[in-house]
C-alpha cells in the first residue's frame, strides 16, 4: 500500500496527523477513521446544513459522505484530507439538493418554531437575543432563496475560508465560475435583504 | 484648490495618464466589481476599479458597506448543532469493505490500478479499428480487405453475372434435354475447373468453346453460391454430372471457405477486443459506485 507519509511532504503538523489516521484507517484500523471522523464531524455539518437547508437531510448527507470516504478510502491522492473529506460532502450535499428540488420540503423548519432559539451567548439581553433571532432567521431565509450553486460558493469562501482554486476542486467547475458564483450570490443576498439592512447594522 | 473630481497636478507634470473618473449614473457601473472588492485574492486591477468606484459613487459605496455587513453576518450565522455521532460502527464498518466479489471489482475503482484503463483504452481501439477495417472495406484506403476487394469483387460480379444469365438460360433447356449443349458460364466452369478429374475427363456440360475460368475465382467467397446457384441449375443433367458436381461442391467450398473464414475469424476477434474493452469501462465504472 502506497504510504502517504512518505508521497505527501507537509511540515503542517494538522496535515501530518490527518495522514498518520488516514493511513491507519487505510490498514483497517476503524477507530483511526472514527478519530477523523470527530475531528471533523461538526466542522462538514455545518458546511452540509448551510448548503442543504434541512437539518434531517444535512445530517444524511454527512452520513452518507463519511460513509463514502470510508468506502474510498483508497481514492485519497494525497494532499490534505480535509479538503478530501470537505470535497465528498460537498458531492453530497449538491447529491442532496438534486433529490431535495425532487422533493422539496420546508427550509430550516426550525426557524419557525417559536421554541426554537438560536444559541445563547455571553449576552442574554432579550432585546439582543431577538434581534439576533429575528437575523438569523432573515439571512437563512435569503441564503435558502438563492441558487444552490451561489449558496455553495459564498458557504465555502465566505464562512469556511476555502480559496477559490480549493472551491473548483470541491465543486468541478472553473476559477472564474466559482468567482462569479460567489459575487453573484452576494448581489442577490443584497437583494433579497435590501429592505431589512437596518437588521444587521448595529 | 482644485474642484471635486479634477487631478491635483496639470497633465505636464503627472508621471500616469489622466485619472480614470467612473461615469456618474450608477446605472453604468458594475455591481460585480464591487462584490469582487471583498474578496482575500482579487486582481490588481480589478480592485482598482472597484475601489474607484466605491470612493466616487455614494450607491456603490453603500453596495460595498451592505456586502460587507452581509458577509460578516453569514459568518457569524449560527449553525444548527448536529444531532448524532457520524463514527462508524463495527457493523457499518463490514457492510462498507467491500468483500467477494465487490472486492475484485474494487481494485479497478482504485488509484493503485495504473493498468486497466489504458488496457480498457487499447482492446476498445483494436476491436473498433477491427470491426471497421473488416466490416466497412472502404473506410480505410490501402487496408488489405480494401485492396484485394476490387481484384475480389469483380470477378465475383462478372461470375454472378454470368452464373446468373446462364442458369437462366440453363433453367430453361435443363428440363428438355438431358444433355443440353448450353454454356454452364463461369460460375459452374469455375466449379469443375480446380478439379484434375473434372478438367481431364471430358465434361458434357463443359464445352471446349466455354471460357475457361481462372483460378482466383475460387477466392472469391462471393463466388461460391453462384457457383452453387449454377450447379444446381444444371442438377438434372445427368447422374455423372451429378456426382461430379457432388465431388466439386465438395471441394469448392473446401477451397472457398478459408477466404471466409478468416474474415468472420477476424470480425469476431474484433469483436471479442471491443466487447472486452468496454467491459473493462464497465467494470471501473462499476468499481467507483460499489
Amino acid at each position: 500500500m502506497e504510504d502517504l507519509r512518505s508521497t505527501t511532504v507537509t511540515d503542517d503538523p494538522v496535515q501530518r496527523r490527518d495522514l498518520i489516521l488516514l493511513e491507519r484507517a487505510r490498514e483497517g484500523d476503524l477507530g483511526a477513521f472514527n478519530d477523523l471522523v470527530s475531528l471533523y464531524q461538526d466542522q462538514l455539518f455545518a458546511v452540509v446544513v448551510r448548503m442543504v437547508p434541512d437539518r434531517d437531510q444535512a445530517s444524511d448527507a454527512v452520513q452518507e459522505a463519511f460513509f463514502s470516504a470510508f468506502r474510498h478510502l483508497d481514492s485519497f491522492r494525497g494532499g490534505s484530507v480535509k479538503s478530501w473529506l470537505n470535497r465528498i460532502c460537498v458531492n453530497a450535499a449538491m447529491d442532496t439538493q438534486r433529490a431535495r428540488k425532487r422533493r422539496p420540503v420546508q427550509p430550516y423548519p426550525e426557524l419557525e418554531d417559536e421554541s426554537w432559539q438560536p444559541p445563547a451567548g455571553i449576552e442574554s439581553d432579550p432585546e439582543r437575543i431577538a434581534v439576533l433571532a429575528e437575523r438569523t432567521r432573515a439571512l437563512s431565509g435569503a441564503l435558502a432563496a438563492i441558487t444552490d450553486d451561489q449558496r455553495a460558493a459564498i458557504v465555502l469562501y465566505d464562512v469556511e475560508g476555502f480559496d477559490y482554486a480549493e472551491i473548483a476542486d470541491m465543486t468541478g467547475v472553473s476559477l472564474g465560475t466559482v468567482k462569479s458564483r460567489i459575487h453573484r450570490g452576494r448581489l442577490a443576498l443584497r437583494g433579497l435583504l435590501e429592505g431589512r439592512m437596518d437588521l444587521f447594522r448595529g | 484648490m482644485p474642484g471635486f473630481g479634477a487631478e491635483p497636478h496639470d497633465a505636464a507634470t503627472r508621471l500616469t495618464g489622466e485619472m480614470q473618473v467612473p461615469d456618474a449614473d450608477h446605472r453604468a457601473h458594475d455591481p460585480m466589481l464591487v462584490a469582487g472588492l471583498l474578496d482575500r485574492s482579487s486582481a490588481e486591477s480589478e480592485r482598482g476599479r472597484a475601489e474607484v468606484l466605491v470612493a466616487s459613487c455614494s450607491e456603490c459605496a453603500a453596495l460595498h458597506r451592505d456586502l460587507v455587513t452581509l458577509v460578516e453576518a453569514t459568518r457569524a450565522l449560527p449553525a444548527p448543532r448536529r444531532t448524532r455521532d457520524f463514527t462508524i460502527s463495527v457493523q457499518d464498518a463490514a457492510r462498507l469493505r467491500p468483500s467477494g466479489w465487490r472486492r475484485v471489482v474494487a481494485v479497478f475503482g482504485s488509484t493503485r490500478d495504473a493498468f486497466s484503463r489504458p488496457l480498457a483504452i487499447g482492446l476498445t481501439t483494436i476491436g473498433l479499428a477491427g470491426l471497421l477495417v473488416t466490416t466497412v472495406p472502404g473506410a480505410l484506403p490501402g487496408s488489405t480487405s480494401t485492396a484485394s476487394l476490387p481484384t475480389l469483387a469483380q470477378p465475383a460480379g462478372d461470375a454472378g453475372a454470368g452464373a446468373n444469365s446462364e442458369s437462366s438460360g440453363g433453367s430453361k433447356e435443363a428440363p428438355g434435354a438431358s444433355a443440353a449443349p448450353s454454356a454452364p458460364g463461369p460460375a459452374a466452369a469455375a466449379l469443375t475447373a480446380p478439379s484434375p478429374a473434372t478438367t481431364d475427363a471430358p465434361a458434357p456440360l463443359a464445352p471446349s468453346g466455354a471460357p475457361e475460368p481462372s483460378g482466383e475465382s475460387f477466392d472469391t467467397y462471393l463466388g461460391a453460391p453462384a457457383a452453387s446457384q449454377g450447379a444446381a441449375a444444371m442438377a438434372p443433367a445427368s447422374s455423372d454430372s451429378g456426382e461430379r458436381q457432388g465431388a466439386d461442391r465438395t471441394a469448392g467450398t473446401s477451397i472457398a471457405q478459408p477466404a471466409s473464414f478468416d474474415h468472420v475469424a477476424t470480425v469476431l476477434l474484433a469483436g471479442l477486443f471491443l466487447a472486452a474493452g468496454i467491459g473493462l469501462f464497465v467494470l471501473r465504472w462499476a468499481a467507483r459506485r460499489i
